[in-house]
This record gives structure tokens, C-alpha cells and sequence, in this order.
């Protein structure tokens, strides 16, 4: 068995990424990282404590992805994405209060309560969707919508995990898309782990496979490091450029690691101390951090004030969460139909 | 006034849809260029063109779920299968995203899609081609059903549910698309959980739906020949049920037998008596009878389908045994 | 500010956790994501991070040490020197539970119908119609399944033999202990003593007439006065009547005073107060002690001594209206007299029918102490005495 050939990441410099965006577009971006770092953290922690109950799924170590994502393309697209979702809600505006408030159950929630941690929602997202795969046609409905109306500039952006990559749908909604040219990026967030199955293990051909599916159904594969914002920011906004220019969908992978477990049940045991301890080093935001001190964009406690300030901004969301009220029972049927 | 066949009243209600709303649209397998596999859907393509009219490769799953992305976002797809039974396919979808996502995202997207299609038993199709699915997604909130039984109810309950910003399965039967019937040829609607009283009687009641309407019409005409009136009740809507009409009927005439094709075993005939005793206990006369498709996948042989789907004599000898005559 | 850290909940179902290793010291300075300690559970032993940097200033937990979730482990200060004294590390609220809307009992489960009809099948609307008809429906025969009666079948169905059949009931009443004696006295005398009957009709003119002249002169007198008086008169000249039977000992008792008892209806039975040496007392004097002793018998006053002896008694129903009374003797007694109502009816007089007065009176004797010439013969004299009671004046 020939030794898989491991393709090239995207190439983009850095010092592009920083000189089109500036200095302080960039301190946004990383400010929006720190949030939902902060968010997931203390998040877990709550449920820690009992006050959020169900499945929770964090994206730590993956803030780099969705981040570089939405400043590249913007917020006026149709967005989809699977159960991990609270960073994507947090990153179309979807306050931490409202989050929060719908992972304690509350009547204040994002989705009055009824959705819960893997159903998070905003005008503009579709969804947190609990069955692995199941959002994919979803998306390619919605591209298929800006097409329908003729809304030349909007997209609909798929978000789906190595461990979709499986399932039915996904080859589906990509015959489908490349069909009928429908305009949607679809986006593998590669943290390598289904649960606790290396993609390895799961994916034939793991290495390459995203690169020969994007070939095999006639589209474009960009193939992007996952842990680095820069990298991330230039391979979407090429390949957002080319959808809108060419109407085809794009399959993109970013490759990355998740420092948690796959959902915090998950103890993470199939993987050692001391691998965990190497993907830590690659922290984005640690990345990031050090680059833009590097170039003198940033100081070490400007950072420390910004994660400050997003810590509190979290633990004013759970005291929003805390004392907001819970769904009155009586209102349970309602909404079950549109009117 | 016009006499067409159900068939041509179901594409006679999409292509009235498609003409005054530009966000419906059709899609599924064979709709356009083949004109559909059972001829639905035929001349649809020539009139609105392939953006409207959407052949589908065969993928179930995912087609479903466009049309869902679709319905979320602002437009109101009918998505055809071929027939219900590879709905199951796509069972995901219907039942994780379309019937929950109204609720599920606190009342921010609703689903106006329909999924239409032939149900049930055709001729000798077999094991996996027969499945009846009315009670399989009945049990979960979110969906309408409906069943149209003639070219009447054809057109007025597919624009109906077209209409409808829910998702709506909108049950046909291959068996039932070429039969004629006088219809109006203006436009009418009927609405969501509205049964039909199909003739009235006062000596027993008989509810069903789909193609076994037309079964208990024949056992009617048998009824009426012993001097049993029989009053005849088409649920339409299967999901949400019509009971006013159904327990105003059985207050009247103190019997009922309830048809349905599909299995007996927690089928729509379950629901239906269930609630039937809940509202008329006292006036009943007899325990409710059911006439169902027997305990076993449906089989090949003719003799052997025959045997197990209901027939005009066991629906007849049904009412007898409810009346305790002979 | 002191704050606490808490035992984490790791897993859904996790209610407890054992501390297997502190990885760090009172004193030490812990960042946010350092080790803090080792957390058992029964699935696993895992690493639990700290979430805020700090300085640890006391551990509440030991190693080995089972702590429940949300219960206190160690306590940290931002500044090295901060005091904690004073500080309660206490466990964390519990998340209030949704207020569950009560649910609603099940509601008692329907009435079993009830079972006088138990055997009887019937659909649910042939009973309904049975009960508002007032049908019978055991009486119907059912044309359904297994002879169940069916709503058709109730138009050949009879009506019930009473309105509504109602369920017979059968309830056990104790007896007061009036009624006690008055049953064991009256069972014995019945089943032991062999009664005879002897009947007279009386003209009940004269006392009749008598007793409204009387009461014209303002004196109260009850029919019954009368009856007492002509019976104690008959008595003394009869005193083979006014006899008793002890049954142990098989002797005739001949009392020598006429002892009367009468009975008088009270709350709950019957008693019988007793008019002594009534031959001797006049009439006046008998209705006067009749008065009193019938009230206060209806008070529940009467002394034992005072309705318990006698050597004869009356009992008259005659203020009921019927014609006749035959009574059970008063053991030891040997007679009674039974009363009833003087009440208008036609005689023969001269030879044509003219509207009279009769009042039946029936005597109840033992034929072991008294012949039925013996009763006959008393019965004659105290017809002469309550047709001519005149009599009265010279006894």
C-alpha cells in the first residue's frame, strides 16, 4: 500500500491577510475568538455544575475555521452547521445572554428553550442540526433558493465534520450541487476525530479524499490549516470569490484538532496526554496572538484586557441565563404548526 | 364543469400553484422530461421550464433536504416520490427536520413544503413497494396528512396544502389516478381537517380513506340492498382528523366500522376508535370494527394480496357482525 | 474575593466523584487550564482543569474522599495574602427543578357499574337507555353477540316491577335494648304459650256518648278510660282471668289484686305502665293516673317497678283506626285484651237496619291456666259492663 500522499495546504501569506485587513479588523477577528473561547469554557463549566443538560459539543481549538469563514464571505448568506454550533451563532451576532439562556432552558433562550445546545438559530442561520449529515441537503437547498430568486451575491455556506463525510447526504447534496450548479460552499471541518474513531479508521483514502470527491463531482477543493486564522482567511475568500463568480459549488477542508472530547461526555481516553498536549501547542488564538504581537499590532496586555473583557462578558451571560425565567409549561403546544 | 381523471386534477392543482405563486416548484424523480412516472406531472416541464420543474437524480435523502433548505428559505417546493415507500429513504429529513424545525427553532422557520406522491398497494408491486405510511408518520407531530380519494378532493386538497406553510404529505394511490369524476372548473379549496360526508345514512357508520372510500361505497350500494342506510365518511385529512363529523355521525347511528389499507396494528383505525369510545361510549351500540390490510408484508401472488388487503365483502361482513345480523 | 471550586458533574448521570490525586498544593499559584486534581467516576478517571487562575488556599476534599457534585473542594484568592477566614465555601444551589406543572391525578378510574346487573350484557348505549326508561334490562333478551342486549331489543323489554330498579339493600340494624326484651319476651311467649281467642263485638254507643256528656261537663276522658275500668270490674268478678302461668314450674298464679297493665307507644317500642288495684280506683281516678303515666312513659321516666308486674293487660289500637287487635300475652300473665276502633256500621234493631256503634275486642288467653267457657264468660261481662257503664257507679 502506497504511503497516502498528505496534498499542500492553500497557499497564502500572511503578511497579505494582515495588510488587507488591518490592524483593526484583525484585532476583531481575534476578539471574536477569545469570545467564544471564553463562551465554550465557561459554558462547560456551567454544565459542569448541572445547569445545562443534554449533549454539548465545544468547538475549542477550531475558533481559526468559522472565524477567517464569515469575515471572508459576510454575514448575508444562508449559514448551516451541525451540532457544534454555538460559535457560528456567536459569530452572526447571536448574543452570549440569548445562547446562554437557551443552554439553561430558559424562556429567554435563542430558540424560547425548545432547541437546546445543538439547535441554535439566527435570521441568517438555518441551524445546529443533531443528525450527523443531515444538514448538508439543507444548505444545498438554501444555495438552491439564492439561485431560484436571483440573489447574485448570497451563498449558502455548509459546515460539516470529517465524520459526515460517510454519510449518504453528503454525496448527495454534492451530485446535486454540481448538477445543477447550485452556489454552496461546503466546508469539513477535519478535527480528525468521530467521537472516538480517527478519521483514519473511518475515511478511506483520509488524506486525499475531500481533494478526488471536489474532482470527482466536477468542483473546486481548497485545502486550508484549520488552526491558522491567516491561512483560513485568504483560502474563503478565494474560494467565496470563485462560487460567486463562477455559480459552482466549492468543497473546501480545513484541517484542524479540537481540544475537548467530542461532547463533553467524552473523556477523550483515545488519545494520550501527550499527543493532546502537542495539538494544544497549535493553539489559533495562541497562533494568532503571537503573530500580531510579532508584528507589533498587538501587546501582551491589550490581549489580556480582551480575554478579560470576553470572560466577562460571559459570566454576565450566564447571570442573564441564571436568572432568566423558565418556559411556562402552558405554553408547551404552541408553535408545533406555522400559522 | 369538467370530467377529468384524479390524475390530471392533481396537475391541474400544481400548475394553478405554479401560475400564482413563483416560488413553488416542483422536484423529484422523472417529473420533467419523462412528463412522471405515473404521468402527474406531464407537460409541466414544456409550460414552466427546468428551474421549476426538477429532475432529480436518485436521492432521495437529499433531495428531500433541498427541498427543506428550500421551504426555510423562501420558497414553497412540492417534492414528488416516486412513491411513499422511498420516502422512508428520506425519512430523516422528514421527520428530523421538516415536522420539527418550526418548533424546534422557537417559532423562526417555518416549512411550507408538500411531499406528494403515490401511496399503499398498487397491482402486485410486492413487499417493499405497498407500504401504506399514514400511521408511520401520523405518531409524530408537526405534519399534516392527507389522503384525496377522487378528483374532487384531489385539487382542492393539494392547492390547500400547497398553500399551507407546514409540511403536508399528500397521499395518492396509483390505483385510484384514472378514475373520472365532474368537477368544477373554478377554483375551490378544501380546507385542512375537513372530512367529507360521501352519502348519509342513518343504521351504521363507515369511515376511511384514500382508495378504500371507493371500497365502502360498493359495500354502500350492498348495505342499502338489505335496507341498511349506511352514512359513508371520507376523513381527507387524516392528520389533523375531522372528529366533530366523524362522532356527530356515530351519535346518530350508534355503529361504526372503521376501513383503512394500511396495517392493523396501530394504524389510523386505532386512532380513530380511540377516540371515537372517548367522545361516544354511551352511544354506541357495539364495539367499533376495523376492516385493515392483515399482519404480514404484502405478498406478490394476486390471490395472496387479494387475501390480505380489505375487500367490499369483509367490509360488509363487518357491518353485519357490527349490527349482529346475518 | 475568596471563591470555590466545586465537584464537576463529568457525566450526565454522575452524582458523585472520588478525588484520586491533588496535583496541586495549598500555597501554589494555579493558571487557568492547570491540572488541578484527578476526579474517579465509575466510567473513568479524568483530569478537571482549573477554569479561573488563583491561589489555592484550602482543600476540602482528601484524596480517597467521595464528594457529591456540586459540593465544595478547595478554596482560591486572587492575592496570595487574601484572608479566607470567615469564608463559607458552600455547595453550589441546586438547579431548580422545572416547576413541573403538577400534574393532574389521574382521574379515579370510572366506577365499576354497578352490579346488579353484572350478568347482564348490554352494549353502553342499551344501558343508557335502559336507565333513563326505567327498563329492565335482565328481563330483555339480547339479539347480539352472545345474547347482548343491544338499544333495539329494549322496545320488547318490560317496564321495570318497580320505577327505577333500585337495588335491594339489606341493611343490619342492631336493636335498642327496649326492643331487645320487647323481642325476647314476645319470641318466648308467642313460641311457648298456647294462645286461644275469644272475640266480642261491643256497642260502643253508650261510652261513646258517655265520654262527650262527660267531656261537656269539662271532663277529659280517653275511651280507653273506660275500657281499663270495665276490665278491672270484670276482673274481680272473674278471677279465673285475672290468672297468670309460671312455665318452669307448671303452676297456675292467681293474683290477688287486678294489676293493669296498658300499652302506651313510645320513642323506640312500646311499655307497658302499670294502673295497681285498678277494681278498686274509680273511673276518674284510672284516667288521671292513665294521663300521667302515659306521659311520663313517652319521657322515658317510668320507673321498673312501674311497668314491670301486672296481672292482666290492654293493648288499644283503636286511635289507629282498625278493627281489630289480637294481641301476644304478657307472661307471666295469662290474658290480654286487644282493642279497636269504635267505628260506625250498621246493626239490626227491632228487626231493621240502623246505624250503630261497634268496637271489636279480642281476648289472648293461655289455655293451660284458662277454658275457652272461662274467657267466653268474662268476655260477656265485659260487654254488659261497657254497654251499660252506669255499672261503673255501683263497683
Amino acid at each position: 500500500m502506497t504511503q497516502e500522499k498528505i496534498p499542500e495546504f492553500f497557499k497564502v501569506s500572511h503578511q497579505t491577510v494582515i495588510d488587507s485587513l488591518g490592524k483593526e479588523t484583525l484585532l476583531a477577528c481575534l476578539d471574536r475568538m477569545l469570545l467564544i473561547r471564553n463562551f465554550e469554557t465557561r459554558a462547560e463549566a456551567a454544565y459542569q455544575q448541572g445547569k445545562i443538560g443534554g449533549f454539548f459539543h465545544s468547538y475549542v481549538g477550531q475558533e481559526a475555521i468559522q472565524t477567517a469563514c464569515l469575515q471572508a464571505v459576510g454575514h448575508k448568506h444562508w449559514f448551516v452547521t451541525t451540532y457544534r454550533c454555538h460559535a457560528l451563532a456567536l459569530l452572526l451576532g447571536v448574543t452570549p445572554n440569548e445562547i446562554m439562556a437557551e443552554l439553561f432552558g430558559k424562556a429567554t433562550g435563542n430558540a424560547k428553550g425548545r432547541g437546546g445546545s445543538m439547535h441554535l438559530y439566527h435570521e441568517r442561520l438555518l441551524g445546529g442540526f443533531g443528525i450527523v449529515g443531515g444538514q448538508i441537503p439543507i444548505a444545498t437547498g438554501a444555495a438552491f433558493s439564492s439561485k431560484y430568486l436571483g440573489k447574485k451575491d448570497e451563498i449558502a455556506l455548509c459546515f460539516l465534520g470529517d465524520g459526515a463525510m460517510p454519510q449518504g447526504a453528503f454525496h448527495e447534496s454534492l451530485n446535486m450541487a454540481a448538477l445543477w450548479n447550485i452556489p454552496c460552499m461546503y466546508t469539513v471541518e477535519n478535527n480528525q476525530w468521530s467521537m472516538g474513531t480517527h478519521i483514519s479508521r473511518g475515511v478511506a483514502n483520509h488524506h486525499q479524499i475531500t481533494h478526488y470527491l471536489a474532482k470527482a463531482y466536477g468542483m473546486s477543493h481548497y485545502r486550508l490549516d484549520g488552526m491558522d486564522f491567516f491561512n483560513c482567511y485568504g483560502g474563503f475568500l478565494v474560494a467565496y470569490q470563485e462560487i460567486i463568480s463562477t455559480g459552482r459549488p466549492v468543497l473546501i477542508e480545513a484541517v484542524g484538532e479540537r481540544f475537548r472530547g467530542h461532547s463533553i461526555s467524552d473523556p477523550g481516553l483515545y488519545r494520550s496526554k501527550d499527543a493532546l498536549k502537542e495539538t494544544m501547542s497549535r493553539d489559533p488564538i495562541i497562533l494568532m496572538k503571537n503573530e500580531l504581537i510579532q508584528r507589533s499590532l498587538l501587546t501582551e496586555e491589550e490581549y489580556k484586557a480582551m480575554d478579560k473583557a470576553n470572560r466577562e462578558r460571559v459570566v454576565e451571560a450566564l447571570e442573564f441565563a441564571e436568572n432568566s425565567p423558565w418556559p411556562d409549561p402552558s405554553t408547551l403546544e404552541e408553535d408545533v404548526f406555522a400559522p | 364543469m369538467q370530467v377529468i381523471d384524479m390524475r390530471e386534477a392533481i396537475r391541474q392543482a400544481i400548475d394553478e400553484e405554479m401560475q400564482r405563486d413563483k416560488t413553488v416548484f416542483i422536484m423529484g424523480e422523472e417529473v420533467a422530461e419523462y412528463n412522471g412516472a405515473y404521468k402527474v406531472t406531464k407537460g409541466l416541464l414544456d409550460k414552466w421550464g427546468p428551474m421549476r420543474v426538477i429532475d432529480t437524480p436518485i436521492s432521495e435523502n437529499g433531495f428531500a433536504g433541498i427541498g427543506i433548505g428550500a421551504a426555510m428559505t423562501g420558497l414553497r417546493p412540492i417534492v414528488e416520490f416516486m412513491s411513499f415507500n422511498f420516502s422512508l429513504v428520506a425519512a430523516d429529513q422528514i421527520i428530523s427536520n421538516a415536522c420539527k424545525m418550526y418548533y424546534m427553532s422557537g417559532g423562526r422557520f417555518s416549512v411550507p413544503i408538500v411531499f406528494r406522491g403515490p401511496n399503499g398497494a398498487a397491482a402486485q408491486v410486492s413487499c417493499q413497494h405497498s407500504h401504506c405510511v399514514e400511521a408511520i408518520y401520523g405518531n409524530l407531530p408537526g405534519l399534516i396528512i392527507m389522503a384525496p380519494s377522487n378528483a374532487y378532493n384531489a385539487k382542492g386538497l393539494l392547492k390547500t396544502a400547497i398553500r399551507n406553510n407546514n409540511p403536508v404529505l399528500y397521499l395518492e394511490c396509483e390505483l385510484i389516478y384514472s378514475d373520472n369524476m365532474e368537477i368544477p372548473t373554478e377554483e375551490y379549496l378544501i380546507p385542512v381537517g375537513q372530512a367529507n360526508i360521501v352519502q348519509k345514512g342513518k343504521d351504521i357508520t363507515i369511515v376511511s380513506h384514500g382508495r378504500m372510500v371507493k371500497l365502502c361505497k360498493e359495500a354502500c350500494e350492498k348495505l342499502q340492498e338489505r335496507g341498511i342506510e349506511a352514512e359513508l365518511i371520507d376523513l381527507q385529512t387524516v392528520k389533523p382528523l375531522d372528529m366533530e363529523t366523524i362522532t356527530e355521525s356515530v351519535r346518530k347511528t350508534h355503529f361504526c366500522v372503521i376501513v383503512e389499507e394500511g396495517h392493523i396494528f396501530s394504524g389510523i383505525a386505532a386512532e380513530v376508535a380511540f377516540q371515537i369510545q372517548q367522545h361516544c361510549l354511551n352511544d354506541l351500540d357495539a364495539e367499533i370494527a376495523r376492516v385493515c390490510q392483515h399482519e404480514t408484508p404484502m405478498p406478490y401472488s394476486k390471490v395472496l394480496e387479494k387475501e390480505t388487503l380489505p375487500t367490499v365483502e369483509r367490509i360488509l361482513n363487518a357491518c353485519y357482525e357490527t349490527l349482529a345480523l346475518n | 474575593m475568596p471563591f470555590t471550586v466545586y465537584m464537576p458533574k463529568l457525566s450526565p448521570t454522575m452524582t458523585e466523584g472520588v478525588i484520586a490525586k491533588w496535583h496541586k498544593t495549598i500555597g501554589d499559584f494555579v493558571e487557568s487550564g492547570d491540572v488541578l486534581l484527578e476526579i474517579s467516576t465509575d466510567k473513568a478517571t479524568v483530569e478537571h482543569a482549573a477554569l479561573d487562575e488563583g491561589y489555592l488556599r484550602a482543600i476540602i476534599g482528601q484524596e480517597g474522599q467521595k464528594i457529591d457534585v456540586n459540593a465544595p473542594l478547595a478554596v482560591f484568592t486572587e492575592k496570595p495574602d487574601e484572608s479566607i477566614e470567615g469564608y463559607k465555601a458552600m455547595p453550589l444551589g441546586e438547579t431548580p427543578k422545572a416547576e413541573v406543572a403538577p400534574v393532574a391525578a389521574p382521574k379515579a378510574s370510572v366506577p365499576v357499574v354497578a352490579k346488579s346487573q353484572s350478568k347482564v350484557l348490554a352494549s353502553p348505549l342499551a344501558k343508557k337507555l335502559a336507565k333513563e326508561k326505567g327498563l329492565d334490562l335482565a328481563s330483555c333478551t339480547g339479539s347480539g353477540p352472545n345474547g347482548r342486549i343491544m338499544s333495539r331489543d329494549l322496545a320488547k323489554a318490560p317496564a321495570a316491577q318497580v320505577a327505577a330498579p333500585s337495588e335491594q339493600m339489606i341493611v343490619e340494624e342492631a336493636l335498642s335494648p327496649m326492643r331487645q326484651i320487647i323481642a325476647q319476651r314476645l319470641q318466648e311467649s308467642k313460641s311457648t304459650i298456647p294462645h286461644f281467642y275469644v272475640r266480642q263485638e261491643v256497642d260502643a254507643a253508650p261510652i261513646v256518648a258517655l265520654r262527650e256528656e262527660l267531656k261537656r261537663l269539662e271532663f277529659s276522658y280517653t275511651i280507653n278510660d273506660f275500657i281499663i275500668k270495665a276490665c278491672a270490674i270484670a276482673l274481680k268478678k272473674h278471677p279465673e282471668i285475672n290468672s297468670g302461668f309460671d312455665g318452669k314450674s307448671l303452676k297456675a298464679l292467681r293474683f290477688s289484686r287486678v294489676d293493669i297493665c296498658v300499652a302506651v307507644t313510645v320513642q323506640g317500642g312500646l311499655i307497658t305502665p302499670i294502673v295497681f288495684d285498678a277494681a278498686k280506683k274509680s273511673l276518674s281516678t284510672i284516667s288521671q293516673e292513665m294521663k300521667q303515666l302515659a306521659s311520663r312513659a313517652r319521657e322515658g321516666k317510668l320507673q321498673p317497678q312501674e311497668y314491670q308486674g301486672g296481672s292482666f293487660t290492654i293493648s288499644n289500637l283503636g286511635m289507629y283506626g282498625v278493627n281489630d287487635m289480637t294481641a301476644i300475652i304478657n307472661p307471666p300473665q295469662g290474658a290480654i285484651l286487644g282493642v279497636g276502633a269504635a267505628q260506625d256500621v250498621p246493626v239490626v234493631k227491632d228487626g231493621q237496619v240502623v246505624p250503630g256503634k261497634r268496637m271489636s275486642l279480642t281476648i289472648s288467653c293461655d289455655h293451660r291456666v284458662i277454658d275457652g267457657a272461662e274467657a267466653a264468660q268474662f268476655m260477656r261481662t265485659l260487654k254488659q259492663l261497657i254497654e251499660n257503664p252506669i255499672l261503673f257507679l255501683s263497683e
